[in-house]
Parts: C-alpha cells; sequence; structure tokens
C-alpha cells in the first residue's frame, strides 16, 4: 500500500503540473484542444489523489505499521471509525486530506466547465496551481507514507485519546471544506480579474460556491467548539487558542463579502473591495494553516511544530503578489458603477457592516501574532489569551449584532427616517422592555461590565429577531392578501420566493440565538469536590449526591466513573455518569464529560480524578447557563443557509380576463401611494 | 479631602500602574463621604452674591447627593466582592503554566502538576490579604510574564490594546468619509415627467424589483 500511495502522489503532483501549465498556455494560445487536455489532466488528478488518500486509510485499517505515520496515529484495538479518521489525525494525513478535497472540489468544478467555458478554464488553472503546492507538500515536506526504519513495532502508537470521539469523525472534514472549499471563489474572481470578465456573472457563479465553503466553515467551527466543550472537560466551549483564531479569520472575511456582494450584484459598487476581500479570505486560509502548522505561535492543538512554514511562507508571498499583479494591471475593469446616494442605505449598512467584520478579523488576528511581536520587538514573550479577546471582541460584536437589526431595515439607495421609524419602533421598544425585565430579574449591569454586556447582548438580539420576525410578518401578509392564504402560508411562499434574502433573515435569526447562548458565559458556576459514597455537593439549584463510583477495563482503554444522582428543588431528575479514562497504547488519559443541557442551563459534571489517599472520586460540576441556544442557534444557521442556497420558486402565471383586468386596474388607480422596501 | 484618597491607596507598586482606576476600599468610601459632609467645599461669598450663593449651595447639594450615590453604589459593589470573587478573578487572568495553554482555572488538565500548587499560591495569596496587583506580580517574579492571560496596560503591551480600538476608530473615520465623499458625488438631476409607454414601464418595473428584492 505505501509503495501504490507514494506513486499515487507523484503522479497526481504530475498531472496537476500538467493541468496547470497546459492550461495557462492554452488560455494565452487561446487553443481549445490543449485547454481540455489539461482539464482532463485535472480530473485524472483527483482520481490519482483518491487512490492515495484511500490506500493510506487501507494502511490504518490493515494496521500497516511499517508506515510511520500509522503507527504515530493508530492501534490495533482502536475502533474502525477512529482508523479512519487517523487520516487527518496528523500533520501528513491531514494535508493529503486537504489535497484530496481541494481535488475534489476541482474535479466538481470542472465537470461543471460549461457553465462558463472561458472562466472556468481560468479557475481550474489557478486551482491547479494551488494543487500543485499542496502536492509538492505531501510529496516533499509532509509525506504521508514515510516508512519506519528498523524492526516494524507490533502495535501503533495510538490515536490521541482527546480525537476518539464520534464529533472528532465530522469536524476536521468540515473545516477542511470550509477552509478548502475558499479556493473555488478566489479562482474564479483571480480568473475574472486576469480575464478582464465582463458584468457580474462571475459573482452569480461563485455566489453558490462561497455560501457552501462558508456554511462548512461555520459548521466546522461550531462542531471544533461542540467537541471542545464535550470532550475537553473545561466547561468552556471556546478558549482563543491560535488553532480556534486562524478558523474564525476567513469566517469573518467570508461573512463580509456574502455580504457586500450583493452591492456589487445589485447597483454594480465596490467591485475592488470584493475581489479583495475575496483574496484574502483565500491568503488568511492559507496564513491561518501556515499559523498552526509552522510553530510560529503556540496552539494546544496538534500540529505545532513542524518545518513546512517557509513553504507556506513562500506560497502566501507568491499568492499574493500575482493578486497586487493583476489587480494593478486590471483594475480599470473593476470601477464603480453606481455611486451612493444616502448615509441612510442598504449601501451604507453593508459598508459599517464590513467595516465591523473586518476590525473583528484584525482584532483576532493581532492578539494571535501579538505575542511574536512582543517578543521581536521587546525580546519577551507574553500572552494573548481569552481575557484580552472578549475585552476587545465583545463591543465589536455588539455593535454587529446592532448593524443586524438594523441593516435589513434599510432601503436600497435611500430610506425614509418615516419607513425607519415605522419599521423600527416596535422592535426597539421590544428591547428596551427586555433589558427593564432583565435587570428586574437581577441581571445587573452596574455590578459587573461582563453582565452589562450579557444585558446588551440579549436586549440588541432581542431587536434583531423583532426586526427578522417583523419582515416575515409583512411579506406573508401580503402574499396572504394576495392569494388568500393565511400569514403562515404567506411567509412560507414569500420565502420560497427569495430564498436568499429570507434564507438570510433566518441565517441572522439563528446567529442572534448563538448570541443569547454566549450571554450566559458570564453567570456560569462550578464547583470542585471530593465525593465518596453518599457524599452531597450544592450548586446553584443542583443537589448532586454521589451513589457510587467504580471501574472498568476494555481492549483499548480501562475507566473510572462515578455514578452521581440529580436532585432539583429535593425531587430526583436524572442520574449521571461522568467518567475518565487511561487509554493504554497512548498511555494518555482522558475524561469524558457527563453532560445534562437543556435551554435554561447544562448541568456538566467531569471526573477530574482520584484522592490518591482515600480513593474517592474527585468532581467538578459546572452550571452553565444558556449552552444549548449555541448549539441550536447553529441548526438555524445551517437551515437557512440551505433555504439561501435554493432557487427562488417563480411566481405562478395568471390568465386574467379582460373584464377583471379592467376591475383590476381601476382598483389600482384607487391606491394612492405603494410602500414596502 | 485628597489626604483621605491617597491614603486609601495601596502603598504597594501597582502592576497595571499608570493607567489602572486606584482599588477603593469600603473604609476610603466612607471616609471620603465624611470629608465631603463637613462642608468643606464651599465657597465663602459676599453678602450682596447671595442668589449666586444659593444657587451654588443647591449646585453642592446635588453634587453632595450624587457623590454619595456613587459611594453607596461603590459600597455595596465592594461589599460583594469577597474572597471568591477575587480568587475567580484572578484565577481567571493568569495561565496554567503546565503547557496546557488554559487559562489556569480552566485548566482540567488530568494529572497536571502545576495548576493545583498555582491555585494554592493564588489562595495564600489572598488569604495573606495582599492586593490584586501584588498577587499578579508575585506570580510574574515566579513563572514569567507569559502566567498573565493578557498583555499589561505598561509599555509596549499597551499597544496590544490601542491597536484594535485605533484600528476600528481609523476605520470607521475612513468609511464615514468615504460614505460622504461618494454622495457629494452624486449629481442631483431633475426627473422629467414620465412619458414612456406600457412596455418601458414594465421594464422599469423590472429593474426596481431586481435592485430591491435582497
Amino acid at each position: 500500500m505505501p509503495q501504490i500511495g507514494s506513486f499515487a502522489l507523484l503522479l497526481a503532483l504530475a498531472l496537476a503540473a500538467y493541468s496547470f501549465l497546459a492550461g495557462s498556455l492554452a488560455l494565452y494560445r487561446k487553443d481549445d484542444r490543449l485547454g481540455e487536455t489539461a482539464r482532463r489532466a485535472g480530473i485524472a488528478c483527483w482520481a490519482a489523489v483518491t487512490v492515495a488518500a484511500v490506500a493510506l486509510v487501507i494502511a490504518a485499517l490493515g494496521n500497516d505499521f511499517s508506515v510511520a505515520y500509522i503507527l504515530h496515529h493508530s492501534n490495533r484495538d482502536l475502533p474502525i471509525a477512529y482508523k479512519f479518521a487517523a487520516l487527518w489525525s496528523g500533520q501528513e494525513g491531514s494535508l493529503l486530506f486537504w489535497a484530496w478535497l481541494l481535488s475534489t472540489y476541482a474535479l466538481v468544478l470542472r465537470l461543471r466547465y460549461k457553465v462558463d467555458p472561458q472562466l472556468t478554464a481560468h479557475a481550474s488553472a489557478i486551482i491547479a496551481a494551488v494543487q500543485v503546492f499542496f502536492l509538492l507538500l505531501v510529496n516533499f515536506a509532509a509525506h504521508p507514507f514515510g516508512l519506519v526504519s528498523g524492526q516494524i513495532p507490533a502495535d501503533g502508537n495510538g490515536l490521541n485519546p482527546l480525537l476518539q470521539y464520534p464529533e472528532m469523525v465530522i469536524h476536521p472534514p468540515m473545516l477542511y471544506l470550509g477552509y478548502v472549499g475558499v479556493t473555488v471563489p478566489f479562482a474564479f474572481a483571480l480568473g475574472a480579474l486576469i480575464m478582464k470578465y465582463p458584468g457580474e456573472k462571475w459573482i452569480h457563479i461563485t455566489r453558490r460556491w462561497t455560501m457552501v465553503a462558508w456554511l462548512f466553515l461555520t459548521c466546522g467551527i461550531f462542531l471544533g467548539a461542540h467537541w471542545a466543550y464535550a470532550v475537553l472537560g473545561w466547561g468552556g466551549y471556546w478558549g482563543w487558542d491560535p488553532v480556534e483564531n486562524a478558523s474564525i479569520l476567513p469566517f469573518l472575511t467570508m461573512t463580509a463579502f456574502l455580504h457586500s456582494v450583493m452591492m456589487q450584484e445589485k447597483r454594480g459598487m465596490m467591485k475592488m473591495w470584493n475581489m479583495w476581500l475575496i483574496f484574502t479570505t483565500f491568503l488568511l486560509a492559507i496564513f491561518g494553516t501556515f499559523l498552526t502548522r509552522s510553530g510560529v505561535v503556540s496552539s494546544v492543538h496538534a500540529f505545532a511544530q513542524s518545518g513546512i512554514g517557509i513553504w507556506f511562507v513562500w506560497f502566501l508571498a507568491l499568492t499574493f503578489a500575482t493578486c497586487v499583479f493583476f489587480f494593478v494591471r486590471n483594475r480599470e475593469t473593476l470601477k464603480s458603477e453606481h455611486r451612493l446616494e444616502s448615509l441612510v442605505s442598504r449601501e451604507s449598512s453593508f459598508l459599517f457592516n464590513n467595516l465591523v467584520l473586518l476590525v473583528a478579523c484584525f482584532a483576532v488576528l493581532w492578539g494571535t501574532l501579538f505575542p511574536v511581536l512582543s517578543e521581536w520587538v521587546t525580546g519577551s514573550k507574553v500572552t494573548v489569551g481569552p481575557p484580552f479577546f472578549n475585552r476587545v471582541n465583545v463591543p465589536i460584536g455588539l455593535f454587529l449584532i446592532f448593524l443586524t437589526a438594523v441593516g435589513p431595515l434599510l432601503a436600497w439607495r435611500k430610506t425614509s427616517l418615516d419607513s425607519l421609524k415605522r419599521n423600527f419602533l416596535w422592535p426597539a421598544v421590544l428591547a428596551v422592555l427586555t433589558a427593564i425585565g432583565l435587570m428586574i430579574g437581577g441581571m445587573h449591569p452596574w455590578e459587573d461590565v461582563s453582565y452589562f454586556y450579557s444585558l446588551m447582548a440579549i436586549s440588541l438580539s432581542v431587536l434583531v429577531a423583532a426586526t427578522v420576525v417583523g419582515e416575515f410578518w409583512r411579506g406573508g401578509r401580503v402574499i396572504a392578501r394576495q392569494s388568500g392564504k393565511n400569514i403562515l402560508g404567506g411567509m412560507v411562499t414569500i420565502t420560497r420566493r427569495n430564498t436568499r434574502r429570507y434564507g438570510g433573515y433566518l441565517v441572522h435569526f439563528g446567529f442572534i440565538v448563538i448570541m443569547i447562548g454566549f450571554a450566559g458565559l458570564p453567570f456560569n458556576l462550578d464547583k470542585e469536590q471530593e465525593m465518596g459514597f453518599g457524599d452531597k455537593m450544592q450548586i446553584g439549584s443542583f443537589t448532586l449526591v454521589c451513589d457510587s463510583y467504580t471501574q472498568d477495563d476494555k481492549p483499548n482503554y480501562s475507566s473510572e466513573w462515578a455514578v452521581i444522582d440529580v436532585y432539583h428543588h429535593g425531587k430526583k431528575i436524572d442520574t449521571m455518569y461522568p467518567e475518565r479514562r487511561f487509554y493504554k497504547a497512548s498511555e494518555q488519559t482522558s475524561t469524558i464529560v457527563a453532560n445534562r443541557s437543556r435551554p435554561s442551563g447544562d448541568l456538566y459534571l467531569v471526573y477530574t480524578g482520584r484522592n490518591q489517599d482515600t480513593g474517592k472520586p474527585i468532581i467538578k460540576a459546572h452550571v452553565n447557563p444558556l449552552v444549548m441556544w449555541i448549539w441550536s442557534g447553529v441548526v438555524i444557521v445551517v437551515i437557512g443557509t440551505l433555504i439561501a442556497l435554493l432557487p427562488n420558486m417563480k411566481p405562478a402565471k395568471v390568465t386574467v380576463r379582460e373584464k377583471e383586468r379592467a376591475e383590476a386596474e381601476t382598483a389600482r388607480s384607487g391606491v394612492v401611494g405603494v410602500g414596502g422596501d | 479631602m485628597a489626604t483621605g484618597v491617597e491614603g486609601s491607596l495601596s502603598p504597594r507598586p501597582t502592576l497595571f500602574g499608570d493607567i489602572g482606576v486606584p482599588r477603593l476600599g469600603l473604609k476610603s468610601s466612607l471616609a471620603m463621604a465624611k470629608l465631603n459632609s463637613d462642608g468643606a467645599r464651599y465657597v465663602k461669598l459676599p453678602k450682596r452674591a447671595g442668589n449666586r450663593n444659593l444657587k451654588l449651595e443647591t449646585r453642592n447639594s446635588k453634587l453632595r447627593i450624587a457623590q454619595l450615590l456613587l459611594i453607596a453604589l461603590l459600597a455595596i459593589a465592594f461589599l460583594g466582592a469577597g474572597d471568591d470573587a477575587r480568587f475567580n478573578k484572578l484565577g481567571h487572568g493568569l495561565m496554567c503554566m503546565c503547557g496546557c495553554g488554559q487559562v489556569l482555572l480552566e485548566c482540567n488538565h488530568v494529572g497536571c502538576t502545576y495548576s493545583e500548587r498555582m491555585r494554592n499560591e493564588l489562595t495564600a495569596g489572598i488569604e495573606r490579604g495582599d492586593s490584586d496587583s501584588l498577587v499578579l506580580q508575585s506570580f510574574v517574579q515566579k513563572y514569567g510574564n507569559t502566567v498573565l492571560a493578557a498583555p499589561t496596560t505598561t509599555g509596549f503591551n499597551r499597544v496590544a490594546w490601542i491597536m484594535p480600538f485605533a484600528v476600528f476608530a481609523g476605520a470607521l473615520a475612513l468609511t464615514i468619509l468615504l460614505v460622504r465623499m461618494w454622495k457629494s458625488r452624486a449629481v442631483a438631476h431633475p426627473v422629467p415627467p414620465p412619458n414612456l409607454d406600457a412596455a418601458q414601464l414594465d421594464d422599469l418595473r423590472k429593474k426596481a424589483r431586481q435592485e430591491t428584492d435582497f
């Protein structure tokens, strides 16, 4: 298998190089036949990378410990699903996985070349260049089929216990699908710039690609957060680690792009800006990979130490230089067609939305890189951890929620103050009432700044929710009047008629549900206690009683756990089993959290260890309010994005008789004005 | 009054020194109240300025009420801040030094040899009655600068805090400037009365729909 894999990787490199060189030459000489060979070489490249990826998986499933990568990331007793996940558990395998995903995206693009053959040919050549880079990496810098020297060990070192969790089988592929997916809109954008593509068709072609990449990245980020929450056992879901930060950087710029691209589609504005937003997104995806795999910044995640950083530096420099070169050469094609007409307009709201998202992106990047900068300037390293990121990003986030509320209420070109007042009054009243209600309920913003932030986050979220509901209501009412349906049916119809707009509103709604989940953070409680038979622990309104504690032995690990009865106001409501495992192959320990999740909050129990003197387990309990809202919000975001990806339903054509038309004309002539945006 | 406030400040060097807000204890708050209530701030004015004096007195009374309210608020806030709250606050401002990369109070790294010891040191510092800055400084001396979970607000570290907000302010100013510039470039033409046939009107309607369907 290793030989087949190695050969397939070399072949893939050759095919990608041919696809790039022949594709570029064909575009330069306008030689369609040569271009076709480049396209087919690209398709064949996918087959070769697939063979390599399958070879690595077979090596893992077959316990082929002659392959160094398998030796270090698998063992005989590892369950099959995790053996499969070994493909992306380490540096070399994950780069191969990356190359495979990129080839798969490129395959879809090359098969759908008829959408716009010329633009697709440009994009295909650009993607082939990116493929060459990753295939160079896996062939020469991080070879996944490297063989073990000397005697082959009987068993492997095993997979990191923290990765032995079902979500870990899904999270990395999702994240990589997002990262790699950015390459497609990048390739289309650069291709459009190179060929001085007239009009906005490339935007229409790439819109779905961008949304798909954004969706995967969103899922990847939140699955990672959920994994951290469910597995790492520290009671949190986001630690502002450089690897986490690296994932959020392209997410923020891509979100900005998805908003500002509408200005280009509708008004022919911000063409240069959009071009650079997508370039920046791609560069940040690569930069994030460089950050986390080069060891430049310390991270709790894997891949932190390796020598492949320099490859990424060169690739980044080359990509940036290419973007600048073509931008300077062809920027004349990116002139705006319209000018802004009013400060109170949808256009300016998008501008501010972009501003806030990019500042947030800068703040995260700045905080991530500051330790390196500080060491370089002062010679002394500092830590930039959660307190910094929270203090800087929370106010920016609140401003963003406010814009999410206001933006959709503004009309294109110009909005009258009356219309804004009309649409904004009730949501604003609701938000103020919410704030007052929360203060009466005990959330006192003057006690702590974090309470103030929570209060603001929830109140502004209510503002957004009210505006979103208002938009659905108004649209649904119009349809209901026209078609005689009920309002709910009208809402469904209006969503189907404009999936992008109403899907987008659902995404906004999902995000504010997530924000409400974040707002629970300052009210977290935690307590640690040694708990023998019958011992009690009081945390919040819960009483925990240790029923028993025991241990077990399985082929892959041995474990010990406690049986904890949970009482609420004196009534038994649940039994929980926090556990600690010792993985034999890797000789590492891991905790298995017991979590009781409800909309009001989670009761989260961790078996932290055992007192050596008494033999009693030590249990750490957390009460984390509103966490479930985060995961529910993500589901809404996914549904909203999927709706936005659907094509619009066309309004049914109705034959109107001459007499009815005359009646309708008469009725219409009586209408004084037309409202709506 | 000045003496009272100075006397309430921690005599120890502060880590966040120059721009940090001095922490006032309950005792100092009460001391301030006493000094404020003795009337030392009244200005003696000539009789002919009776009305002005009355106004000043009224203003001073309002000021005094506001001060008392502020003091009461501070007192309530600080009464609630016990050792547990301090432990929690300081513990979340420190990193566990075992290499797990987690905040001290969030390190659940099984078999961690550092977190337990560091927590005990933190508890000991609080029980000794050390100020927050002294507790943090003792950790920095023992473990180095990286033990602090966020950069301090002194020296080059200030740049870390200032830069994001400076960029935000700069970008905001630039955006507003850009919007104004774009807006001023738009030329308003008088609209002639519409004299269009039905097909042209349909086209315009279609365009309007297309431009407003997001």
